[in-house]
């Protein structure tokens, strides 16, 4: 299985691609890895983070599943990446094209929950095989 | 590539990882008279705005199944107002490529070409809108609008009556 890395803090946390779900964009992300941006914190949802990219993926949502924490979605407007973790209300839905499990989504909660007061952090995403 | 869409590019790559000058600018304006926040808001949303307006015209222009004049008349009709208000809160490189690229996409002569032009300027102007977004000290400001709107009511709503938790 694919993995999503996510490169911050000094730590490399991953989540799950969904290749069968949302292959167009998984396709286009892994395309355009490995890329360095900066996460930013959403303003309406609590707790959700997501990173500027270059990817140009399918220009529909092609997996527009409500969100839940530990989805992953992808957004063609803003090109962006988002995350959805900890306690969090979905404002809708979005194109999940990857997945933290659980135990994923626990430490990566960890390294974000503090964002809001310290927004910007430089994050590296790349696609790598499970080993 | 054209030269310009090159340019844009370049931008969009340093702006991500360096704040772009135009931040600054923004920022200084309007503050020695302490209200440069309203320009930080400003820019803000005209900069979201701007985006979301673009994308579904190159949505449309990506279709392939539209007239090229109409797209380029009401992509340029949603520039150009824009880019004067960048210019008034000084952020005169916005303020340049905004202008630039109403004559870029003037010069478009397919809606392929028309698509790339307006998807690299959306993409330029989405660069600059997380750039003032983390610029905005966004915790110490929410904190601080709690507290004064807590016991804040402005004038024209005295003796109104409350529905909203009706």
């Amino acid at each position: 299985m694919k993995k999503l890395k996510f490169t911050f803090h000094g730590k490399d946390l991953y989540a799950d691609m969904l290749t069968e779900e949302a292959p167009l964009t998984c396709e286009a992300v892994e395309k355009a890895c490995p890329f360095t941006t900066r996460w930013v914190h959403a303003k309406i949802v609590y707790n959700e983070v997501f990173c500027p990219t270059t990817i140009e993926g399918p220009k529909f949502r092609e997996n527009p599943i409500p969100n839940v924490p530990g989805d992953i979605g992808f957004y063609d407007l803003p090109q962006c990446i988002c995350c959805w973790h900890g306690d969090m209300k979905p404002l809708g839905a979005g194109n999940v094209f990857a997945r933290f499990t659980p135990e994923q989504m626990a430490a990566f909660h960890e390294e974000t929950v503090g964002m809001w007061e310290e927004t910007g952090c430089p994050v590296t995403v790349d696609v790598v095989e499970e080993v | 590539m054209s030269e310009f869409t090159k340019e844009l590019e370049r931008r969009i790559d340093a702006g991500w990882l360096t704040e772009p000058q135009d931040v600054r600018r923004m920022l200084k304006h309007s503050a020695a008279e302490g209200r440069n926040m309203a320009q930080h808001i400003y820019a803000y949303m005209d900069l979201w705005l701007l985006q979301e307006s673009l994308y579904p015209i190159y949505r449309v222009t990506m279709g392939g199944n539209a007239d090229l004049d109409t797209l380029k008349a009401a992509a340029n009709g949603i520039i150009g107002p824009a880019a004067n208000n960048f210019r008034a809160t000084k952020m005169e490189d916005t303020t340049s490529v905004l202008y630039r690229s109403i004559t870029a996409i003037s010069g478009c002569d397919s809606l392929e070409s028309l698509a790339a032009t307006i998807r690299v300027v959306q993409r330029f102007i989405n660069m600059m809108f997380y750039a003032v977004d983390l610029a905005f000290p966004w915790d110490a400001m929410c904190q601080e609008y709690s507290r004064v709107m807590k016991d804040f009511v402005p004038p024209h709503r005295a003796g109104a009556v409350d529905v909203s938790d009706q």
